[in-house]
């Protein structure tokens, strides 16, 4: 009984059919909240006495890095699950959330370079974090490259499910070998998201932005998921009906 | 049966010869290059030749891991040994082998003489052995799941360093750091200690993760 | 603060203004690009399925 449910729950069909009603307000209430984030982070909130105003590139940088993180692991989760149970929405899952995880990686890369010039004086520098985000970008871009690689595209769900799956258990290990490393060779102590204790002016944008990014990032691949399945689906009666109308 | 796998695949290694010399002489000419390029000034040589020799010998490890499968995929001998051999994990495991017999170890009894070259402190030459010898272990392990994924693609060279060396690169931050920290004197066994648990590791999940690899390559 | 102050950002407005406008470009692309894909795939479907009912 209970597996009818989950059947229905994870069938192309009902997801269509969920997403209609779902998705449009996810869209508009994370845009909504990201403007709101946004002003309060650009006009509302209080400067830095060391950083000045570039502390504002704080409520860009530290959302989407947290949403690059917490994207590859969920990509990972999805890969897993399809691969192991061999259930198709799931590698959709994996390859529409890879895109959006890979423009947070770069997004977080940009502005932590942004916000480190002024503030440490270089564009670059090899901080455990953003070298474990440049990492993570480049696993981003082989999970994408190897899925593309292959012409049987059930294959390529598979076989970038491995690497993911490969990919999820080294991250932890590949950032604290950048933290060891990056503590062994620093000069000056670098605190990217400031102090501990932030006052609520700042803490409240910046929360904010972080929910609001990551539901942005959370409708985006569900939209790019619909997109999935017109394109693997493109044979059934259910998708020839709906278009026609 | 393990023996015979073994010996099938070092058997075809000596055959390639220049498959096993080919990696060895880029070695050699990476790491001539970067005094060179960079200076030739002993001391700054000798605080960066750790990292230049593990980078370099990661680069021409990684250039002969085309020979672990592709072959084997080719004839479709690869497809019968994993299906018929009893144990895909063992041929897996034979091939990874015969892989580090063939190009890692090579690597690790030249670079002393890449070490003289770069100036490194003879006190560091444990260190680079014991680490170097480690460390092209687990690139032949993390590459035979490389290996294992992009077999079957046109594009695969390209495609497999981008999948390896994001994986691989723990490894290369402390091992080159074994070797700098054993040239200015100082303690190195937390290096050495890190890099035998990831070889453990991977030798516990990497034959799992490469016949599933060659599994879905061979459909 | 004047609108002329907001922009300068205490001589930080390069910084804090392409940081944010790199990141609206990008979600605005990520949106427009997924649906540009969605009405692609949509026009392209439709026009099979007339095909398919024209050759029944």
């Amino acid at each position: 009984m209970t597996w009818q449910w989950f059947n229905r729950l994870t069938s192309p069909k009902s997801y269509f059919d969920i997403t209609d009603w779902l998705l449009p307000p996810m869209l508009i209430i994370s845009v909504i909240l990201m403007m709101v984030g946004t002003y309060l982070g650009l006009y509302d909130s209080p400067i830095d006495y060391q950083q000045g105003n570039t502390v504002r590139i704080m409520y860009i940088h530290v959302p989407t890095a947290t949403a690059s993180m917490f994207g590859y692991v969920v990509m990972a989760i999805a890969a897993a699950v399809g691969y192991i149970w061999r259930i198709k929405m799931a590698h959709m899952a994996a390859l529409s959330i890879a895109p959006v995880g890979a423009a947070m990686t770069f997004l977080a890369l940009v502005t932590g370079a942004i916000w480190g010039k002024p503030t440490w004086g270089t564009w670059w520098v090899w901080d455990a974090r953003l070298t474990t985000e440049l990492i993570l970008f480049f696993l981003y871009v082989g999970f994408m490259a190897l899925h593309s690689a292959f012409e049987d595209r059930e294959l390529g769900d598979r076989a970038a499910g491995v690497l993911a799956m490969v990919g999820v258990v080294n991250v932890p290990i590949i950032h604290y070998s950048v933290y060891w490393w990056n503590t062994l060779h620093q000069k000056s102590s670098i605190s990217v998201a400031g102090k501990a204790s932030m006052p609520v002016e700042m803490l409240t944008p910046l929360l904010l932005m972080m929910f609001a990014i990551i539901l942005f990032c959370t409708a985006i691949s569900m939209y790019r998921i619909r997109n999935e399945i017109l394109d693997r689906e493109r044979d059934k009666n259910w998708i020839k009906e709906r278009l026609s109308a | 049966m393990f023996k015979r796998l073994l010996k099938r695949e070092l058997l075809r290694q000596w055959r390639s010869r220049q498959d096993v010399t080919n990696p060895l002489i880029f070695f050699l000419i990476t790491v001539s290059l970067f005094p060179l390029a960079v200076t030739p000034d002993g001391e700054l040589l000798a605080s960066i030749s750790g990292g230049i020799i593990w980078v370099s010998a990661l680069l021409a490890a990684m250039l002969s891991l085309e020979s672990m499968y592709r072959d084997d995929y080719r004839d479709g001998t690869l497809e019968l040994l994993l299906l018929q051999s009893g144990s895909p994990y063992l041929v897996v495991v034979a091939k990874i082998i015969s892989h580090w017999v063939t190009t890692g170890i090579p690597l690790v009894v030249i670079s002393p003489v890449l070490a003289i070259m770069m100036h490194l402190p003879t006190h560091a030459m444990t260190a680079l052995l014991s680490s170097l010898i480690i460390g092209t272990a687990i690139l032949s392990l993390i590459g035979s799941v490389g290996m294992g994924l992009t077999v079957g693609l046109r594009q695969g060279g390209v495609l497999l360093s981008l999948l390896v060396l994001p994986l691989f690169i723990p490894v290369l931050i402390f091992g080159a750091s074994a070797v700098t920290a054993a040239g200015m004197g100082l303690e190195y066994s937390g290096q050495l200690a890190y890099l035998g648990a990831y070889l453990a590791g991977s030798i516990a999940l990497v034959p799992l993760a490469s016949v599933a690899a060659i599994k879905i390559s061979i459909h | 603060m004047t609108f002329q102050e907001f922009l300068h950002m205490g001589g930080h407005g390069f910084y804090v203004w392409s940081s944010y406008g790199i990141a609206l470009v990008i979600f605005v692309g990520l949106y427009l690009s997924t649906r540009l894909k969605n009405k692609k795939l949509v026009e392209q479907l439709q026009r099979r399925y007339r095909q398919e009912q024209r050759e029944q």
